[in-house]
């Protein structure tokens, strides 16, 4: 068998020789190994915009010009450099004005067209190529140059928008500011339904421009749901060092980690005698020289869901891909060397990794060590989960005129950040460990982390620098454990980044789930019950496996009003690289089973799907009944109906109207469209899909800030939120310089440290604008209210609930003001000398949910199965969007990660349950030059207990575009698949069958 | 591992010598993509081959060289029954596409210097892939030259492209894109439309 997991070497032992080059107009000399990659010698001379992300070039995060043209640095080696011209980011600091950015970089700071922000640097140094030998380029070309740039976050909408506005920059011509588009209501604002004649125009706006429909209860504010620019915009766009690799230390270490071959096998012996002789070598840990501590590697509240089923090196390895045992060495290559003079025994066991199979008494136990707090081995059964609304829902079903049941199976997927995971650990002067991390949860980390490094909390500091991407993959204590176990081992700073297919087999992934619905209708077409089965496989760790299939349950039960709901889950152990959190997180995969569902009982109704769904669908004042029975903290049995929490907003109606108007719905019903006469082999259809969230977990998510004020009357807002790229920071300034009467200029936001920010839960669950934001709202209407206090004490004004704060100024009313700078001041330097500070925290009791209406077009070639998505429609009521840019950004991104999901997307294993296609590329994301056409709407609804009205928008995009295509497929062929993904040969197969 | 690099060996570029085009073997897949003396079909195929910040970087000859059995590129190359000259230390050597491909130890101990093929006729594929970029589970590529000859060939029917012949028995190897009996039926599909695109 091929050692799956053999790392390449990319600097060879052999002698070094010098490479002449020019970087960004500076001749540079390198001296480096034959074998080390330009990106490698790149980044060891300081140059960080050239960011790693594989070892194969397809991503072109590590893109820079050489002679002009555009290529990827991690396939090229240094030394074929020689001679070259080499361009990088900072040639656009080095190329513009004083003070001032390049029309590139200033066009994509003004469209918004980067979330983290990883690649930016290759796609503005990509615009720069392409508009230099065509300065008018199609959005074909544009497209193009694109491809060889993966980007999991922004679909490529604003990235293509900010291009072609500098190349029109670059022709001279004056652009009007990026602003979202203001649209009418096509409803009557009061969530009743509305026809959507054939008549009405498409809107006429860039895909990249927000449509903004507002509400009239939404009063006009000056920043809170204005376009304002990102926090981290400038820095992103000049490539400064911004992400958890970009830091150089004395002495760093690095470190690389022996992957298990087998995906069941005890490990009999590990002898380390070869390595740790190697010169260069540090430490070699593993099972026999590593505490065995127990823990959940789930980046959640306190205490982690049980099972507690892990240890940082284990004698039983249970995935392809599981730690056997980690090396810290002077350089990478000698790491790697080391790795391969382990001499590892293993006892190799068989597997199972199919959920359906897990509890089969004939399948292999994954877990028989028997010391894992709250694990139950029998069986591979780790949670049986149920609530219900009703005691006997068997009995509603017997009463129930139609009853359907159908089962649906959803697979495995990756989160696929274009930045891997990294950290970096080293021993501060006071011999406290301190982890620069790529994490989603530096506080949890940091909790979770300590133990197991023998450390109380107050000894381990996490930082989160800027994240090239999470989506749920950085919620864990995935690598943090190892880097600082090395460096408390070694007492030198230690490096340790995964590879892509490392990535891929040993991070995280979406949970598969077999999901089977039974659901009663009466003869109007109401339903009587509804019941959802699922199997929920966890592979082998618990992680987030209880809450995951938990919010499933949730939001597979919580669309739709029926008088009786069960819920019953399976969470099982087996082989399968580890799920854990994923956007949506649990949704997705509900969604898509409940949707389908409803759907094909429309059909056998014969009614309309949206009126079949939409005489179902929850509205303002409809309970959420069956949200107490699932509760993270578990379920709540009796609980009136009056205490039950209620749907409170829901802009829903003008979803459906807007994405029937921009997708087109009319054509459903004309055959010669679906049929188009001059293309016999294709069938058009679309389709729709009710989108239902959540916002935050009610009673447990926790966000804390606190805000000082400065000299010159600027603010520091200190959040433990966790910005990944979502545009998070720049929703918590937009909220603190509302309440504070200032610009975004007056912000200076620093999150995501240990030791320096107040806590918060980390980035997940839909909750940093809801959660967060309301934390920064509360300590800002606090140190607001301290600078009322002061203004009125210095303009002489009795009350200082008269005063207000706006432009910068403390105004009295009658007209005097004085400025935040002298009120600064005066408090710090002249008389009752403080500082002025608010601190606050939040936790909801709600958990409102954003509704959507998600339409897809696509084309089925009915001779070979191929699906062609030609364009998503989202419609989106997320409260108000704090900022329309960042808000659709997130609804453009994250519809394209969920066509992924349905469309092309999946885990492939051989027959030793090794992924085959661990890679991009066999493992397919889509790329610029494939996108369907994206329309995004932010319908605006007034949810009075978010920021200003916010509700969440980060995870409802993933829930839609799999039902959605589903349907889409049978209207146009008559084809209803109950798996995912939609790939040609599963469509061929059911259109043979049909 | 030595590592020789060819970039300055002066393999690059594209020429017309007769009713022959001659690609030579540092040329980049970008500057084939964009080359008119080559055909549209040709062009989008090299286009095709590899994103953008790799196209810029792959070669004519390292494509023939790496044969990745799922290249359009090669099979057009096969379709246009194109020649790839060697030169080895016993003096230069011509091969065919179809030998090179099916007896790839033709290439051990020469350097490939370049492809030539006719110029002019006409290219046309067909494919079925995942995703409308993505590497084809099948694919068929045709060529019609000047003088009406039709060569057909085909990805993701066997180890490598591989050239139509009427009679030919195929068992394509499946994998989790695609099963054996599905690439069959997907070839059958291809190829009759390839063909009737180029009036076959």
């Amino acid at each position: 068998m091929t050692f799956p997991f053999a790392p390449t070497t990319n600097a060879s032992s052999a002698a070094m020789v010098t490479v002449k080059l020019t970087i960004d107009g500076a001749p540079l000399t390198l001296t480096c190994a034959p074998g080390e990659t330009l990106l490698r010698a790149l980044r060891s001379e300081g140059i960080w915009s050239v960011r790693f992300s594989s070892h194969s070039g397809e991503t072109g995060a590590a893109a820079i010009l050489l002679d002009g043209r555009l290529v990827s640095s991690d396939v090229l080696l240094a030394a074929q450099a020689d001679g070259h011209s080499i361009t990088t980011t900072n040639w656009f600091n080095l190329n513009s004005a004083e003070n001032q950015l390049h029309p590139i970089q200033a066009a994509f700071v003004a469209v918004g067209a980067m979330q983290s922000g990883y690649s930016v640097g290759a796609m503005m140094l990509g615009a720069k190529a392409l508009i230099e030998s065509t300065p008018s380029p199609s959005e074909a070309e544009i497209r193009d140059m694109l491809s060889g740039i993966l980007d999991r976050e922004t679909a490529f909408v604003k990235p293509v928008e900010a291009i072609k506005r500098a190349a029109a920059m670059m022709r001279g011509e004056v652009q009007e500011p990026f602003r979202p588009k203001i649209l009418s209501l096509l409803t009557d604002g009061k969530n009743n339904p509305v026809e959507v004649s054939a008549d009405l125009e498409p809107i006429k706006a860039s895909p990249a421009v927000p449509r903004v429909i507002p509400s009239r209860e939404v009063p006009e504010m000056a920043v809170v749901g204005k376009p304002e620019i990102k926090v981290d915009a400038i820095k992103l766009v000049k490539g400064y060092s911004a992400f958890a690799d970009d830091i150089e230390m004395r002495g760093m270490l690095t470190a690389k980690v022996l992957r298990s071959p087998h995906a069941n096998a005890k490990v009999l012996d590990i002898d380390d005698t070869a390595a740790r002789a190697l010169p260069g070598v540090h430490a070699v840990l593993h099972y026999k020289n590593t505490a065995r501590i127990k823990y959940a590697s789930g980046g959640q509240s306190w205490p982690n869901p049980y099972p507690w089923d892990q240890v940082s090196f284990d004698n039983v390895v249970r995935h392809v891909g599981d730690r056997v045992a980690v090396v810290a060495a002077e350089t990478e290559d000698i790491a790697i060397a080391a790795l391969k003079l382990l001499k590892v025994t293993y006892e190799v066991l068989a597997f199972n990794l199919d959920e359906r199979m897990a509890e089969n008494p004939m399948t292999p136990t994954v877990h028989a060590e028997g010391d894992s707090p709250g694990q139950e081995p029998e069986h591979n059964l780790v949670h049986h989960l149920s609530g219900a609304t009703v005691k006997d829902i068997d009995a509603a079903f017997a009463a129930s005129p139609h009853v359907f049941e159908q089962t649906f199976r959803v697979h495995q997927v990756q989160q696929c950040p274009i930045e891997p995971h990294i950290a970096v650990a080293w021993l501060d002067e006071d011999e406290r460990v301190v982890i620069r991390t790529s994490t989603q949860v530096p506080f949890h980390v940091r909790r979770m982390v300590a133990p197991l490094l023998g450390k109380a909390v107050r000894d381990v500091r996490i930082i989160k620098p800027r994240i090239g991407g999470g989506f749920g993959a950085k919620q864990e204590m995935l690598i943090e454990d190892i880097v600082g176990l090395l460096t408390i081992a070694t007492k030198r700073p230690v490096r340790l980044e995964l590879d892509r297919q490392e990535e891929f087999a040993s991070s995280r992934t979406r949970h598969p789930q077999t999901i089977t619905y039974r659901t009663g209708v009466d003869n109007d077409g109401k339903l009587t019950a509804q019941e959802m089965r699922v199997i929920g496989n966890t592979g082998p760790y618990g992680t987030h496996g209880f809450t995951v299939q938990m919010v499933t349950g949730l939001r597979g039960l919580s669309s739709y009003n029926a008088p009786a709901k069960s819920f019953d889950c399976r969470v099982v152990y087996t082989n399968i690289p580890v799920p854990g959190a994923y956007r949506g997180y649990g949704a997705p995969q509900a969604e898509f089973a409940l949707e389908s569902h409803m759907e094909d009982i429309a059909s056998a109704l014969s009614i309309d799907a949206i009126e079949f769904k939409r005489k179902n669908w929850v509205k303002i004042g409809d309970p959420m009944d069956i949200a107490p029975r699932l509760g993270e903290r578990g379920g709540v049995e009796d609980i009136a109906d009056e205490d039950l929490p209620r749907i409170m907003t829901s802009g829903i109606e003008e979803c459906v109207a807007q994405g029937k108007r921009a997708i087109g719905w009319h054509r459903r019903y004309d055959t010669s469209w679906v049929q188009p006469d001059d293309r016999p082999n294709i069938r058009r259809g679309l389709g729709f899909a009710f989108c239902m969230h959540g916002t935050a977990i009610p009673f447990l998510d926790m966000g804390g800030c606190s805000i000082k004020i400065n000299d010159d009357g600027s603010f520091n807002v200190a959040a433990g939120a966790a910005d990944l790229g979502t545009g998070a920071d720049t929703v918590l300034a937009q909220i603190a310089a509302e309440v504070l009467g200032v610009t975004m200029d007056d912000i200076v936001m620093y999150s995501g440290d240990t030791d320096h920010t107040p806590f918060d839960v980390g980035a997940y669950a839909s909750s940093t604008t809801y959660i967060s934001g309301m934390a920064v709202k509360k300590a800002a209407d606090e140190i607001r209210w301290k600078i009322k206090k002061r203004a009125a004490k210095m303009l002489g004004v009795d009350q200082p609930c008269s005063i207000e704060l706006h432009d910068k100024r403390a105004w009295s009313p009658d007209g005097r003001s004085v400025s935040l700078e002298e009120i600064a001041l005066d408090t710090l330097h002249t008389q009752d000398q403080e500082q002025l500070m608010g601190t606050a925290s939040h936790v909801s009791t709600e958990c409102p949910p954003p509704f959507a209406a998600q339409f897809a077009e696509i084309e089925v070639d009915i001779d070979t199965g191929q699906v062609t998505v030609v364009k998503l429609v989202m419609a989106v009521d997320c409260g108000v969007a704090i900022n329309p840019v960042t808000a659709s950004g997130q609804v453009e991104g994250g519809m394209i990660q969920a066509l992924g999901y349905a469309h092309c997307e999946e885990f492939a294993f051989d027959e030793y349950g090794r992924m085959i296609n661990a890679a991009f590329g066999p493992y397919k994301i889509y790329r610029a030059d494939e996108m369907p056409e994206l329309e995004v709407f932010l319908v605006q609804t007034m949810e009075d207990s978010g920021p200003f009205g916010a509700k969440a928008v980060a995870e409802i995009p993933k829930d839609g575009v799999a039902p959605a295509l589903r349907a889409a497929i049978k209207h146009a062929t008559g084809v209803a698949i109950n798996d995912i993904p939609f790939t040609p040969e599963r469509v061929w197969n059911a259109l043979q069958a049909h | 591992m030595e590592v020789i690099d060819l970039q300055q060996v002066g393999l690059s570029g594209i020429t017309v010598t007769g009713d022959m085009i001659v690609v030579g073997a540092t040329t980049t897949l970008q500057e084939l993509s964009a080359c008119t003396l080559v055909t549209e079909g040709l062009r989008e195929l090299a286009r095709r081959e590899q994103p953008s910040t790799l196209r810029t970087l792959a070669t004519m000859g390292g494509t023939v060289a790496a044969a990745n059995p799922e290249s359009e590129l090669l099979a057009c190359l096969l379709a246009l029954r194109a020649t790839i000259s060697l030169l080895r230390i016993s003096g230069t050597d011509d091969a065919s596409m179809a030998t090179t491909l099916s007896s790839p130890e033709t290439l051990i101990g020469s350097i490939i210097t370049s492809v030539s093929f006719k110029a002019g006729g006409l290219t046309v594929s067909d494919r079925t892939a995942r995703t409308p970029m993505d590497r084809p589970i099948v694919s068929v590529v045709g060529h019609r030259a000047d003088d009406g000859t039709v060569t057909l060939a085909a990805t993701g029917i066997a180890t490598a492209p591989t050239v139509l012949e009427a009679g030919q028995t195929l068992s394509p190897p499946g994998d989790f894109r695609g099963s054996a009996r599905y690439r069959t039926a997907l070839l059958r599909t291809h190829a009759a439309r390839v063909a009737g695109r180029l009036g076959n």
